[in-house]
């Protein structure tokens, strides 16, 4: 039951995430900054997806 | 040609602040672009001065992109603003510092003309800070300045020491681009007017030709914005 | 670098007064260490180093504040005239950084001074090579591996976050960059120990480590024996360093491709 629930709220998360991720994308149109949200994003999705919590 | 936008729209997140703008800007050219709140002067200006990048289009300012041509014009905002702390002798230093083509001597010409009070900025009205800023801007010696509503919000008095100064300072080989609202004031300075509305050129007219027609720009204004 | 003077000029007139009392803090952490009255001299001794670590952690946090008020310059139309003027990105953002680590560099100096009274006042007298590394070594140690990463960081943010002013709000950007940090942060520090010690370590504090068992055992002792101390990895200082470059290089970078 709980792991059912963890994993909506991983997917709710990723869903959020990734809507941020277009917003920033869309948001400049300087690509060192489109590397530096890449890279955060990244690093945030990495730890939704395989993370331990 | 000094200044070239080629089909320029710029998109913001829901508005677009120019459309599939066109617009040549010779050398020595004082260039009048006038419109109502929102019609894009602020989007042109900010794009020729490459504070804005275009979403289509191409912008070139003295054979590249602006940006990178930023020590050779001067752009004057509506809203950029010096530090509340600074004086005017702290804005020398900070100018002279900064751009090889300041000239300290024009300064304190304009500082005593533009009667601008030796105090910190935060001390001083919204006609005094617009003129030290003016002063600032003109005492460089560029070939293109982009001032974007230098009369706005100031008094009446400030306004006409502005536009005296501006007179002055023109140097035929300099290319001044300004907007504004005052349109009555600044009629004289004109030598070329650019019609915004809807972030579209409306009309792209000479002022001599205008008045061989007989209309003055005021009502040029009227006409084609109403 | 023209212009570097100016920018360094600007940041300095900009600054002054939080540098001032940033600085003049200090007064306030050495009356609250005169404050401290327990009887025993080692627990008065363990209460005012805690009391000079709250100093340097405080110190860090409003050295942050200070150089991240890049933020209140795109409100305030600032940041508009800097991203016209001449100078680049790089040599901007440098300027911050310089004049952020000069006050740091003083500040925790002055903390390492703080430490050597507070060791004197204990009965512990060290030589001069362990004063020293109380005032150098050590918060130079500080700055590099925690302080200036940390500036870095906080410029990086403030510059990331305003690139995205005119596209919505910019909350997103800072909400990203500050959850995504510390899970960044723990893969980089899982990195960092294990490359750990593998460059010869520093010996640090050997000094009072002798001092401190000598102070334990109850012997007030003016006599000073140097040796082996706490061995202190080279990596993280070097790691870390090399991080705050490359963030202050991104933040340059940034700075020359946004619109205002």
């Amino acid at each position: 039951m709980t792991q059912a629930f963890l994993i909506v709220l991983r997917l709710m998360a990723l869903a959020l995430l990734g809507y941020f991720a277009y917003r920033l994308w869309l948001g400049t149109r300087s690509w060192t900054t489109r590397a530096v949200a890449f890279v955060f994003t990244g690093a945030l999705a990495w730890q939704f997806i395989a993370g331990t919590w | 040609m000094l200044a070239q936008l080629r089909g320029v729209t710029k998109r913001y997140v829901k508005t677009e602040g120019v459309r599939d703008l066109t617009l040549d800007i010779e050398e020595g050219q004082v260039l009048g672009v006038l419109g109502l709140n929102g019609s894009g002067k602020t989007t042109l200006l900010k794009l020729l001065a490459g504070l804005l990048f275009p979403t289509t289009g191409e912008v070139a300012v003295l054979g590249g992109p602006p940006r990178k041509n930023r020590s050779r014009l001067v752009f004057l905002g509506e809203t950029d603003e010096l530090y509340s702390w600074m004086t005017p002798t702290a804005g020398e230093r900070f100018a002279a510092g900064l751009y090889e083509d300041f000239r300290p001597e024009r300064y304190h010409e304009l500082l005593d003309f533009l009667e601008v009070p030796r105090r910190k900025t935060k001390a001083m009205s919204r006609g005094e800070r617009g003129r030290l800023r003016l002063a600032l801007a003109l005492s460089r010696d560029v070939k293109l300045y982009l001032l974007d509503e230098p009369l706005a919000g100031i008094d009446l008095l400030s306004r006409e020491r502005i536009l005296t100064s501006l007179v002055r300072e023109w140097h035929t080989d300099a290319t001044i681009v300004l907007s504004t609202h005052e349109v009555a004031e600044a009629e004289g300075l004109f030598e070329r007017v650019v019609f915004l509305r809807d972030g579209r050129v409306a009309l792209d007219a000479r002022a001599e030709g205008l008045r061989e027609e007989g209309r003055s720009v005021v009502e040029t204004f009227r006409e084609v914005l109403a | 670098m023209r212009g570097f003077k100016t920018l360094l000029w600007l940041e300095y007139r900009r600054s002054r007064v939080w540098a001032a009392a940033f600085l003049g803090s200090l007064a306030f952490w050495f009356w609250g260490l005169n404050q401290v009255t327990v009887r025993d001299f080692a627990e008065r001794a363990g209460i005012r180093v805690a009391i000079v670590g709250v100093a340097a952690a405080v110190g860090l946090v409003v050295l942050c504040f200070m150089i991240g008020r890049l933020r209140g310059e795109t409100r305030h139309g600032q940041y508009q005239v800097l991203l016209l003027t001449p100078p680049s990105g790089y040599v901007h953002v440098l300027a911050r950084a310089v004049f952020a680590l000069a006050a740091g560099i003083v500040y925790y100096v002055i903390l390492g001074g703080l430490l050597w009274w507070v060791a004197a006042r204990a009965g512990i007298h060290p030589d001069a090579g362990s004063v020293l590394q109380l005032l150098l070594a050590g918060p130079f140690y500080g700055i590099g591996s925690v302080v200036l990463p940390f500036l870095s960081w906080t410029v990086l943010l403030m510059v990331f976050s305003s690139a995205f002013r005119l596209s919505g709000p910019s909350w997103i950007p800072g909400i990203v960059m500050v959850a995504g940090t510390p899970f960044l942060f723990r893969w980089i520090s899982e990195g960092i120990v294990n490359v750990s010690y593998r460059l010869p370590a520093w010996s640090m504090f050997g000094g009072f480590t002798r001092l401190i068992e000598a102070a334990e055992m109850d012997i007030e002792t003016e006599v000073v024996i140097t040796s082996q101390g706490a061995l202190v990895p080279q990596e993280p200082l070097w790691i870390m360093l090399a991080l705050s470059v490359v963030m202050l290089a991104i933040a340059g970078r940034i700075w020359q491709e946004v619109e205002g």
